[in-house]
């Protein structure tokens, strides 16, 4: 069997609330007995709504939280047993941690590189590369109190990658950036997956870049793994499409056919984009010309994963 | 263990110091303030005191080595809080460095920093009059490490409330130290203390380490049971106290470290 760099078994967690005064007691599953693997080298997409169970996952993935059940295993090793020695080859960021506002970017990254028994010429060797790479190295002596969400955010994925680990937790790491510095960090994940050979567990709410980067995705619904497989293939599961039409005449028309036939849509001026299934399309494109719409315009999109997404999110069980 | 994850915390933590003055001046102003407050109070006592006690300097000794007891255990409990305040427990457990590891290296923050404010205040109390208790010679080296490891378990009690409830306890920090002040016989002896805090003095090593110092200064010598009391108690608490602090943060898990950064 092939050793996986991170492999997950039956991870339960249960938080339990005792009220004073009584002995009752209640207890919320945050995540609820999920077991996923990462492959070595892979990009696993973790995606869910707020409140889904992410944070949690990553939180016990780190060691930072005890599972109430289940356990963690990083190349066949238990997390539990093995901590110091697994989190040497294991490293986290994440948009919604900081680091030390009265130390230099310098001196964070000196202090992580440090912790992790780098020597100082592969501290600053390191440092000046991952800096540099994120356009950063010029700001090297600038407190890290005074950065911007964007650059905060490209200091810690540099900190996550000091030590060059073999996993890294990448907690939407893209969130406060820019378009161009996002596309960045795809470029330097993707590099270090290739040429490192990095396993990455990447969560995002972006769906176009999970999609772009993600060889595999696994969504969390409710404390629960709900779907897991490639973006393609989840999206193709979804069978809406999206049609837009620039209609030139019968906009009432084709509103008053979609409202028979229960088909979501929304205009936009001249433009009005229809929901509908992929198998439908035709029938739609014959019925509009028969009810005399005429239109300049047609673009027919496929499912994306945000529409799987969505799609799980809509028709989630009460 | 590993040694170079110890030091990369306490350079870290010295850096912290060093980036920002005010933290030294923060530091010392105090000290010399209390100095000054005490010494020229004592000054005035000595006058209608008995002549053969030199009481300034058992004052200003005392007072020096409780800045030494009060500045460790600040010192242990700020370094969780500079933590909490930065976001930065998630950062920082989620790396190899063991809980182990990270009291090794704030014990050995806060013994620095106790050693910074002992020989300033020790300093300025030749400076401004004249007095010595470096004369009492090599017994101060025992007090102080008494003093510092007295601070250590205050402060890593204190730091384990604060890893138990989050920041809503932090002026803990500030104060606890102050807790055990009123019966540490810091500058009276233990008799004067009312029966019912007697007890609770003589269960503190602190009594004996300032009982002795005071019994050092006056008669030149000091009760052998006052160091084993002293020693016993402090070995008790801090063992105790540290494999409750370790309880406690590893229990702090079931709920997550991130829980302590929110405010």
């Amino acid at each position: 069997m092939a050793e996986y760099a991170l492999q997950v078994n039956q991870l339960t967690k249960t938080f339990t609330k005792k009220h004073w005064f009584s002995s009752a007691k209640s207890s919320t599953t945050a995540v609820d007995n999920i077991s996923f693997t990462l492959e070595q080298g892979e990009i696993l997409g973790f995606l869910g709504a707020n409140g889904s169970g992410k944070t949690t996952t990553i939180q016990m993935l780190l060691g930072v939280m005890t599972p109430t059940s289940g356990n963690i295993l990083y190349f066949g090793q238990n997390l539990s047993a093995h901590r110091s020695n697994i989190l040497q080859n294991v490293a986290f960021a994440s948009s919604y941690t900081k680091l030390p506002s009265r130390l230099t970017i310098a001196e964070n990254l000196d202090f992580f590189g440090r912790l992790y028994g780098l020597s100082r010429p592969q501290i600053k060797e390191r440092m000046e590369y991952l800096l540099k790479f994120f356009s950063m190295w010029h700001m090297k002596d600038a407190s890290t109190g005074v950065l911007s969400a964007g650059q905060m955010t490209r200091v810690m994925l540099s900190k996550a990658f000091m030590a060059s680990p073999k996993v890294v937790l990448l907690d939407e790491p893209t969130a406060s950036l820019d378009p161009d510095v996002a596309y960045d960090v795809h470029r330097f994940v993707l590099h270090q997956q290739k040429q490192e050979g990095v396993s990455v567990l990447f969560t995002s709410h972006n769906m176009n870049e999970v999609t772009e980067i993600c060889s595999r995705v696994l969504i969390l619904q409710s404390g629960k793994i709900v779907a897991n497989d490639t973006p393609e293939k989840l999206a193709r599961s979804v069978s809406t499409a999206h049609v837009s039409l620039i209609v030139g005449d019968g906009l009432k028309r084709t509103e008053e056919y979609a409202k028979q036939h229960n088909i979501p849509y929304e205009i936009k001026g001249r433009l009005i984009e229809l929901n509908i299934e992929e198998n439908h399309i035709a029938r739609l494109l014959t019925d509009l010309a028969r009810i005399n719409v005429e239109y300049t315009n047609i673009s027919i999109e496929k499912p994306t994963l945000e529409d799987y997404f969505l799609h799980l999110v809509r028709n989630k069980p009460a | 263990m590993k040694l170079y994850r110890i030091t990369a915390v306490i350079h870290r933590h010295i850096l912290l110091m060093t980036n920002e003055p005010h933290r030294i001046i923060d530091m010392v102003y105090w000290s010399l303030m209390d100095i000054l407050m005490w010494g020229f109070t004592s000054i005035w006592l000595q006058g209608s005191a008995d002549q053969s006690t030199n009481l300034s300097l058992i004052l200003l000794t005392s007072l020096v080595l409780w800045q030494v007891l009060v500045r460790t255990q600040m010192e242990v409990s700020l370094c969780l809080l500079e933590e909490l305040w930065s976001r930065n427990m998630v950062n920082l457990f989620s790396t190899p460095l063991h809980i182990r590891e990270w009291i090794g290296a704030i014990m050995s923050v806060s013994f620095i920093k106790a050693l910074g404010i002992a020989l300033f205040g020790f300093a300025m109390v030749w400076f401004f009059f004249y007095l010595s208790p470096i004369l009492s010679g090599w017994y101060l080296i025992p007090f102080f490490i008494s003093l510092v490891v007295s601070g250590w378990w205050l402060g890593f009690l204190t730091t384990m409330i604060l890893v138990h409830t989050g920041q809503s306890a932090q002026s803990l920090a500030w104060a606890m130290g102050w807790i055990i002040a009123p019966f540490s016989s810091v500058f009276y002896p233990v008799s004067i203390l009312p029966p019912w805090a007697q007890y609770i003095a003589y269960a503190l090593p602190t009594t004996y380490t300032f009982e002795s110092i005071r019994s050092l200064l006056t008669t030149g010598s000091i009760p052998a049971h006052y160091w084993y009391m002293g020693i016993l108690l402090n070995f008790l608490y801090i063992i105790i106290i540290i494999s409750m602090f370790t309880y406690v943060f590893k229990s702090s898990k079931k709920y997550g470290l991130a829980r302590l950064e929110m405010e």
